[in-house]
C-alpha cells in the first residue's frame, strides 16, 4: 500500500471510531440495550448511517461526481448470509459487542472489549480449522453481485426510497416505544 | 419543526428524487463514451470472439439481437437470443463480459451505447454480425496471392474454423472489399479489451 | 473500577448525529477507496498472520493461512483494513478523551460477575467470529457498508442477525439487567 492509501485508511479508520464512540457504540451495556428495548442507539446510529451513505453515493452518482459502478457491492451467497447473521446476532447479543465496536471498547478502556476480540480471533481459528466440513455451505447459494432493486425488478432509486421509508418507520416505533417506557 | 423531524424530512425528499431519477448515474449519454464512440471503442472483431467462445471464458454473455426466425436458421454457438427493449429492463452482472451481436444493421451498435449508457464497462459488439462469422469462421478462404500477414494468420483461422465444425478453404477469390473477414482487425479485440481491463473497477479486498 | 466520575463523562451525541456522521466517513470510503468499512477481516488477517508465524507448516495447509506465510504473498500492513482499525482504535480513545469518558471497567448488568461477563464476551466473541467467516462481514462489512450499496446478501445478514438477538435476548436477560 502507498503511503497515501495508508493515510487515508487511517484517517478513515479515525474517523469511523470517533463516531461510534461519539453514539455510544464503544458500550456493551448501551449496545445491548437495543434487544432488550431499552435504548434504541444501535438502530438509530446504524440505519442514519445507511441512509446518510446511501443517499450520498446515489445523489453523488445522479451529478456525475462518483462513478457508481466502481463502488465495491459484496456478492450474496443467500443461505450463508442469513445463517452467518442469525449465528453472528447471536453472539452480538450474548457479547454485547461487534468486532468494531469492540475496538472502541477496548480502547476506552473496556476490558469486556478485549475480552471479546480475543473471542473473535478463537472463533476465527476455528472455523479455519474446520472449514472442511463447512465449505460446501460456504459456497452454496451463491447469487453474484445483486441488489435490492435487482430482486425487486425496480430502479435503484426506488430502491433508495423504500429503505428511507423503511428506516424512518423503523425510527418511529422506536421513538413511540421509549416514550412509552418513559410514560411508565 | 424538530431537528430530527427536519432531517427526517430532507432524507424523505432525497429519496423521492432518487425514485423519480431512477439511477446513480448522470441522465443522458456521458461526453466520454460519445468520444469512445469516435474511436470505435467496443467494436469487436469475429475472431477474438471465437478464440473467447474456444476458451471457453467463463465469464462471456453472448447475446443475439436477431429475429426468431433468423436466430432458427442461424446463431453463433453458445448464444442467447433477446430482444433490444429487454436490455433496458434487464439486469446484467456488470462484472460478465457481454457481447452483442446481430444481422446487419445497426441494432448491435444502439444496444452497446444502450448498455455502456447504463453504466456497464465490459461490453463489446459485432460490427457485421451473422455474416461476418459465416465468411471468417463457418467459411473462411484463403484468396490467392495471399499476403504475408495473411499467411501468418491462416494456421490459427483454420483450427478456429474446424473447432465451430466449419470448412476452411485455400485458394479463393478476395471478397470485394479486399480484406478477409478473418483477418484480425488491431482496432477490434485484444486492444480493446486491454483498455478495458486497464480501466477496471477496483474491488474491495473484504475477505 | 477506577476513572473520572460519571458527573464529568459528558453525554452521548444524539444517535442520529452520530449516525450521519459515520455514514459520511463510509461514504468519503465508497468515494475516495471505492469500498466500504469493515472489521472483521482485519481480525481474519491478524489470525492469519499470527497463525504463519506460530505454527507455519500447519498453517500452509489451511488455505485461509496460506497466503500469510513469512515469504508469501501477504503481510498485515498491505490490509486496507488492519490500517483501518488502528484508526478505529486511536479515533475511538480521541473521543472517549475529548469527552471524559475513558473507564478502565468491565460492562456488565448488576446480576452476574466480572468473570462471568469476561467468559461470555468471549464466548460471544467467539461465535460472531464464525458468523462474520460465513457471511463474509460483519457489522460494518455487511450490515453498515454493503446494506448501503442495497447488496441483498448485506440485508439478509441484517435481517438474520438482528432476528437471531431478539430472539436470543432472553437467554441473556441476566447479564444485561
Amino acid at each position: 500500500m502507498t503511503g497515501s492509501e495508508i493515510a487515508i485508511a487511517l484517517v478513515i479508520g479515525v474517523g469511523f471510531g470517533f463516531f461510534l464512540e461519539q453514539g455510544g457504540m464503544g458500550s456493551a451495556r448501551k449496545l445491548a440495550g437495543q434487544f432488550y428495548l431499552t435504548d434504541f442507539a444501535v438502530l438509530k446510529v446504524m440505519f442514519s448511517a445507511i441512509l446518510t451513505a446511501m443517499l450520498g453515493l446515489f445523489w453523488l452518482g445522479r451529478l456525475g461526481l462518483v462513478d457508481v459502478g466502481r463502488v465495491f457491492v459484496p456478492e450474496t451467497y443467500l443461505w450463508p448470509h442469513l445463517i452467518g447473521g442469525a449465528v453472528f446476532g447471536l453472539g452480538f447479543v450474548m457479547g454485547g459487542l461487534c468486532p468494531g465496536t469492540s475496538c472502541v471498547a477496548a480502547s476506552t478502556g473496556r476490558l469486556d472489549g478485549v475480552a471479546l476480540m480475543l473471542g473473535m480471533g478463537a472463533g476465527i481459528v476455528v472455523f479455519n480449522e474446520g472449514f472442511a466440513r463447512v465449505a460446501s455451505f460456504y459456497d452454496s447459494s451463491p447469487l453474484g453481485t445483486v441488489t435490492l432493486g435487482d430482486l425487486a425488478g425496480v430502479s435503484p432509486g426506488l430502491a433508495v426510497l423504500a429503505v428511507v421509508v423503511a428506516a424512518l418507520g423503523a425510527f418511529r416505533l422506536a421513538e413511540a416505544i421509549e416514550r412509552r417506557r418513559a410514560a411508565r | 419543526m424538530s431537528r430530527h423531524a427536519r432531517l427526517a424530512l430532507a432524507a424523505l425528499t432525497l429519496g423521492v428524487l432518487a425514485a423519480l431519477a431512477g439511477q446513480p448515474r448522470p441522465a443522458g449519454i456521458p461526453a466520454a463514451l460519445v468520444e469512445g464512440i469516435g474511436r470505435g471503442e467496443g467494436r469487436l472483431s469475429v475472431v477474438e470472439l471465437a478464440r473467447w467462445i474456444k476458451s471457453r471464458r467463463a465469464d462471456l454473455t453472448l447475446l443475439d439481437l436477431q429475429s426468431e426466425d433468423d436466430f432458427g436458421a442461424f446463431h453463433i454457438p453458445t448464444a442467447e437470443r433477446v430482444e433490444l427493449v429487454e436490455l433496458e429492463r434487464r439486469r446484467l452482472d456488470p462484472g460478465r463480459t457481454i457481447v452483442l451481436y446481430g444481422g446487419a444493421g445497426p441494432i448491435p451498435a444502439q444496444a452497446w451505447l444502450l448498455l455502456r449508457a447504463k453504466g456497464l464497462d465490459r461490453v463489446y459488439y459485432l460490427e457485421r454480425g451473422v455474416s461476418d462469422w459465416l465468411e471468417a469462421i463457418e467459411h473462411p478462404v484463403l484468396p490467392d496471392e495471399a499476403t504475408e500477414a495473411e499467411l501468418a494468420a491462416w494456421p490459427e483461422i483454420g483450427e478456429l474454423s474446424r473447432y465451430f465444425g466449419g470448412l476452411p478453404r485455400r485458394g479463393g477469390p478476395r471478397p470485394p472489399d479486399g480484406t478477409p473477414a478473418w483477418l484480425d482487425d488491431p482496432t477490434g479485440g485484444r486492444l480493446a479489451e486491454r483498455a478495458m481491463v486497464e480501466k477496471a473497477r477496483r474491488r474491495g479486498c473484504g475477505f | 473500577m477506577t476513572g473520572p466520575s460519571p458527573r464529568q463523562e459528558r453525554p452521548y451525541l444524539d444517535p442520529y448525529l452520530a449516525g450521519i456522521g459515520l455514514g459520511l466517513v463510509l461514504l468519503a470510503a465508497f468515494v475516495f477507496v471505492g469500498r466500504g468499512l469493515g472489521a472483521s477481516g482485519a481480525f481474519a488477517s491478524v489470525v492469519a498472520s499470527g497463525a504463519s508465524l506460530v505454527a507455519p507448516e500447519h498453517a500452509a495447509s489451511i488455505p485461509a493461512y496460506a497466503a500469510y506465510a513469512p515469504e508469501g504473498p501477504r503481510s498485515l500492513f498491505d490490509e486496507w483494513l488492519v490500517w483501518e482499525m488502528i484508526g478505529v482504535f486511536a479515533g475511538g480513545a480521541l473521543s472517549a478523551w475529548l469527552a471524559g469518558r475513558f473507564r478502565r471497567t468491565i460492562e456488565r448488568g448488576p446480576r452476574v460477575t466480572d468473570r462471568a461477563r469476561l467468559a461470555l464476551a468471549f464466548g460471544g466473541g467467539a461465535i460472531m467470529g464464525v458468523g462474520a467467516k460465513l457471511a463474509r462481514g460483519c457489522t460494518s462489512g455487511q450490515a453498515l457498508s454493503g446494506g448501503a450499496v442495497l447488496s441483498v446478501g448485506s440485508w439478509l445478514f441484517i435481517v438474520g442477525a438482528f432476528g437471531a438477538a431478539y430472539l436470543a435476548a432472553p437467554l441473556f436477560r441476566r447479564e444485561w439487567t
